[in-house]
């Protein structure tokens, strides 16, 4: 045990492993994210005409949730301009799309475009990892790298920590590069963050990402949203919160103000008596 | 009559509810996340360069995030303005712990 504590590593391994591998994996990280951003802007260019569909069904959609926070006549004529059976734009809308035969294979495209867009980032992100490490596998394998310095993983760990180390005895706490080239990834996952992240700007995020929430299933063609979302505001049941609200508020502060009082005038006779009593005391 | 409070949806605490603006309550995130891997790798750089090993490591992980969540909410006096639930911040301890540890062991292979 002795003997291995006294392991001393090469600074040439230093100097030509631990720090080229750190290195490099910022690099690439680097390149990687500059990839995915190259890739994904020429995606995500949604026509007018869906956005308009989408901020629709996601107005109609707070409406009722959100129903019994306005009074009844602002609720009728919100009802009015989604339901009514002329004008009504979701019933509007309904009418348009189910003449146009494309819809559905509109819908169909979409579908693809968001899965070659999920495959590119999945290429994007697996490939240099696999590469980086048979890269780091065929360089530098054969001898310890690192020492690390918290406590010694157990022994079942050792044939993958300390791959291409044959050595019974050695202590588990000195590993393989390809250890360090893990724990380089994992860890280099937040400075990443840090470093490479755009400028975030709510103001010109703020639309895209509510789409991005807002975004129903595109299985589902429009029309079937649309009429989902007309059925739930025909089935509101109305009924205001704040019907003559101040009448209650004004209750309430007259039962609290009455309270106070009666307690206030409890006191004063319990002291008036009190104070009655000590004069009787002296007389 | 119905009491108002009685018909909030009851989000759970994942979901940011609808009141809050997503947009900056994630900006709020990010830039106090920023700040705590930037603190836990500064601690990662001083526990190496001490020279600490085994469990004191990690102890001073633990004390290099209390550190951090009491620093940040001296130093910003009403968080609960900025975050949804600013108290989870104190439960959150994994979330720097990659960054300290990689830190850690380059400083003391290096040295």
């Amino acid at each position: 045990m002795n003997v291995q504590e006294a392991l001393v590593l090469d600074p040439a391994i230093r100097n030509w492993v631990v720090i080229p591998i750190a290195l490099i994996l910022i690099f690439v990280s680097a390149l990687k994210f500059n990839i995915a951003n190259l890739m994904s802007q020429t995606e995500r260019k949604q026509s007018l005409q869906n956005i308009m569909e989408l901020q629709t069904i996601l107005r109609a959609k707070r409406l009722a949730t959100n129903s019994n926070r306005i009074p009844y006549q602002s609720f009728n004529s919100r009802k009015q301009y989604f339901t009514n059976r002329e004008t009504g734009i979701l019933i509007a809308k309904e009418k348009n799309t189910s003449s146009n035969p494309m819809g559905v294979l509109g819908n169909a495209f979409k579908d693809q475009s968001g899965v070659t867009d999920m495959l590119k980032g999945n290429i994007v992100n697996f490939v240099p990892q696999v590469g980086l490490m048979a890269w780091v596998n065929h360089f530098f394998s054969g001898f310890v790298a690192v020492k690390i310095p918290f406590f010694p993983l157990t022994i079942r760990f050792k044939t993958f920590l300390q791959r291409g180390i044959e050595m019974s005895s050695l202590d588990v706490s000195y590993v393989s590069s390809l250890s360090w080239y893990f724990l380089c990834w994992f860890g280099m996952e937040g400075i990443n963050s840090i470093l490479l992240a755009e400028k975030y700007q709510p103001n010109s995020t703020l639309y895209a990402s509510q789409l991005e929430q807002g975004v129903p299933p595109q299985q589902q063609p429009i029309t079937q949203l649309y009429t989902n979302e007309r059925e739930n505001i025909e089935l509101i049941n109305h009924d205001w919160l704040m019907e003559n609200v101040e009448q209650r508020f004004l209750n309430k502060l007259k039962n609290i103000e009455e309270v106070k009082q009666s307690n206030k005038t409890s006191t004063t006779k319990s002291s008036s008596s009190s104070s009655l009593l000590k004069d009787k005391k002296k007389k | 009559m119905i009491n108002p409070q009685q018909h909030q949806p009851q989000a759970p605490e994942a979901i940011i509810p609808e009141i809050y603006d997503s947009d900056y309550i994630n900006l709020n995130l990010r830039s106090k996340n920023n700040c705590r891997i930037l603190i836990s790798s500064l601690g990662g750089c001083v526990a190496g360069l001490l020279g600490l090993t085994n469990l004191w490591g990690f102890v001073f992980f633990v004390f290099v995030h209390f550190l951090f969540c009491a620093l940040y909410s001296i130093s910003h006096k009403s968080l609960i303005n900025y975050f949804v639930n600013p108290k989870t911040m104190w439960y959150e301890i994994t979330s720097g712990m990659m960054s300290f540890v990689l830190f850690w062991t380059f400083f003391s292979n290096i040295l």
